[in-house]
């Protein structure tokens, strides 16, 4: 299961959705200062992209193994109770992935049900939100995939994310 | 009852390392399904407000600026213009790597990316013109924690907003302690520079400087365009970080050509990949923070500390207690969203300024990202220098002593947090 092609349609999107955040924002303030004006939809626009990019992004984080994790306990332990820990981690996981998407998808159908739109802009509200049951179904997806690449031996027994140093400096603007 | 099973879920889930994000997540949507009476839908509702609280919308453009300006040369340019100011100085260089730090943290709100930029030009720097690479790893190592207390600081962000304080006033707030511990860190140097036998350099003309300050005008003109433009009011913080994620994409690609155009989709990738990193954790801190707030956490939290009839001064000692205690474990962002919403609502029973428990929380993290065993800092700059994590830890515990001293004074002088967000905003 190499699911390249989805790798890079995550790559595509969420780097078009962070280019189209920016720019929105950028152009609000330039209106306001050079016209003296603004559109009324960009705040709005700009937090779903943001959902979405944050949402799509999460299972890509999985992927490239960013998202911080504590090591300071398992490094310790031999590598057989490490790869058990690591699925047991995964599995806990999967179970929050589970208890999320009955909740996103139960929201979803309800404002399915409702047919609002949006304040500002002119979609239906559930499409917009839709990036939260679609966000963490492609995360239970990922950690799947780490689960198998590490009972198979193919993947280090830390696939599913977290290192608590990065492996090199590209990945080290963090953010704190 | 409900306490114990929040945080003992929670540790046990970081011991056998699930991710942060979601052993936050786990642990809080677990506590509401046992002992609460909310709904999975409301939790993923929660979680969804992450993305709609505004001043979170800053995080990505800060991030994206941070990745443009340290892909491009604007870090090599204030650099250059660091070291030409220095002059002939004993220990010039060390002061200038210092300098270039806390210029750099200026226009960035992120320490481990403050390193790699100024470290990976300095350090080699510090080398070649014959200093201990252990003591030069150890100086860009502290200096670069200045990124988070000098403003733009994307801790700063977080905590203003998972504690609905002013993201702006903050940020003022960080100018004088970061403008004094740079200050600090310079003056150490100076000090202790005949001892430690440092080289100093020959000395610039003041055409070389001049021509090192034309160099670095657009990435001094960047810190002018955002702090002004916050301070003066013209924008919003947010609004701050996208002009300033434009800017530095513009300054990188058209002015110094230092990025191609294509390699612009490869910033993008890796600034959604921290970004989405970050914003993972900062959702379901919301959602521990709700479990917090529904199951009234913090109120019970707060009766007995002022049950126990705790002076300020002895709740702010055991802030940095538990703070520091917390920062051998985690990464700061962490530690800060998941201390931040329960040491809040007692610092403010107790008459504690908002914003200076914010600088406090700041200056705590800066430690944390310095000190074993997982400061972030520390293996950064081992990546950037060549050096083991070991010796790492040794060069910067000098300087680990200076920032716990400029805790104290950070801590029990409110005034050096609090005059200038007073006298700029007059709240």
């Amino acid at each position: 299961m190499t699911l390249r092609a989805l790798d890079r349609v995550e790559d595509f999107l969420t780097a078009a959705l962070l280019a189209a955040m920016t720019l929105l924002t950028f152009l609000q303030v330039v209106l306001r200062y050079a016209f003296n004006s603004g559109l009324v939809w960009v705040l709005e626009a700009t937090v779903y992209l943001f959902g979405w990019l944050v949402l799509v992004g999460i299972s890509n984080g999985v992927r490239t193994g960013s998202h911080l994790a504590v090591d300071v306990i398992t490094k310790h332990l031999s590598p057989r109770a490490q790869k058990a820990t690591a699925l047991t981690a995964i599995a806990l996981s999967l179970l929050y992935v589970a208890l999320m998407l009955i909740g996103s998808f139960t929201l979803v159908r309800r404002l399915y049900a409702f047919g609002n739109l949006a304040h500002d802009i002119p979609l239906p509200r559930w499409i917009l939100l839709s990036s939260l049951p679609i966000g963490f179904a492609l995360l239970g997806l990922r950690l799947v995939q780490a689960a198998m690449g590490i009972a198979r031996g193919t993947a280090p027994p830390a696939a599913h994310g977290g290192r608590d140093e990065p492996a090199r400096p590209a990945a080290a603007e963090r953010g704190e | 009852m409900t306490v114990a099973f929040l945080i003992g879920s929670l540790l046990l889930l970081l011991a056998i390392r699930v991710p942060v994000a979601i052993a936050l997540g786990l642990s809080s949507v677990l506590t509401l399904a046992l002992f609460g009476d909310q709904s999975l839908l409301s939790l993923a509702q929660q979680f969804f407000h992450a993305m709609e609280v505004y001043p979170l919308l800053a995080v990505p453009f800060f991030i994206l600026a941070g990745t443009f300006l340290t892909t491009g040369g604007v870090a090599k340019r204030l650099i250059a213009f660091a070291i030409a100011i220095t002059g002939r100085v004993r220990g010039g260089l060390a002061m200038a790597s210092v300098l270039a730090c806390a210029l750099f943290a200026a226009i960035s709100g992120s320490s481990p990316a403050t390193v790699v930029a100024v470290g990976s030009i300095t350090i080699a720097g510090m080398v070649g013109a014959g200093y201990r690479r252990e003591y030069a790893t150890g100086v860009v190592t502290s200096a670069g924690t200045l990124a988070i207390l000098i403003p733009p600081s994307i801790v700063m962000v977080v905590y203003g907003a998972i504690t609905e304080t002013s993201v702006g006033a903050l940020f003022i707030a960080g100018i004088v302690p970061g403008v004094l511990l740079t200050a600090l860190m310079m003056a150490a140097i100076y000090l202790t520079a005949g001892r430690a036998a440092l080289p100093r350099q020959s000395s610039a003309s003041s055409r070389e400087i001049g021509r090192a300050a034309r160099d670095a005008f657009w990435g001094l003109l960047l810190i002018v365009l955002v702090l002004g433009g916050i301070y003066g009011g013209v924008f919003t913080p947010t609004e701050a970080a996208a002009v300033s994620a434009v800017y530095a994409a513009v300054v990188a690609v058209f002015v110094h050509r230092d990025v191609k155009v294509r390699d612009v989709p490869k910033v993008l990738v890796e600034s959604v990949r921290v970004t989405t990193m970050l914003m993972f954790i900062v959702a379901n801190a919301y959602l521990f923070a709700f479990v917090l707030t529904t199951e009234q956490i913090p109120q019970t939290i707060v009766a007995s500390v002022l049950a126990a009839d705790l002076p300020p001064w002895a709740f702010l000692l055991l802030v940095n207690v538990v703070l520091l205690a917390a920062g051998t474990l985690m990464d700061p962002t962490s530690v800060v969203l998941i201390l931040a919403p329960i040491l809040f609502p007692i610092a403010t029973q107790l008459g504690i300024d908002p914003v200076h428990l914010g600088i406090v929380i700041v200056v705590n993290m800066e430690i944390g990202l310095v000190h074993p065993p997982v400061g972030l800092n520390l293996f950064v700059a081992s990546a950037v220098s060549g050096l083991p994590v070991t010796s790492v830890i040794w060069a910067s515990l000098p300087w680990l002593a200076l920032l716990l001293g400029f805790l104290v004074v950070i801590t029990y002088v409110p005034a050096l947090s609090l005059v200038l967000p007073r006298f700029m905003l007059g709240g």
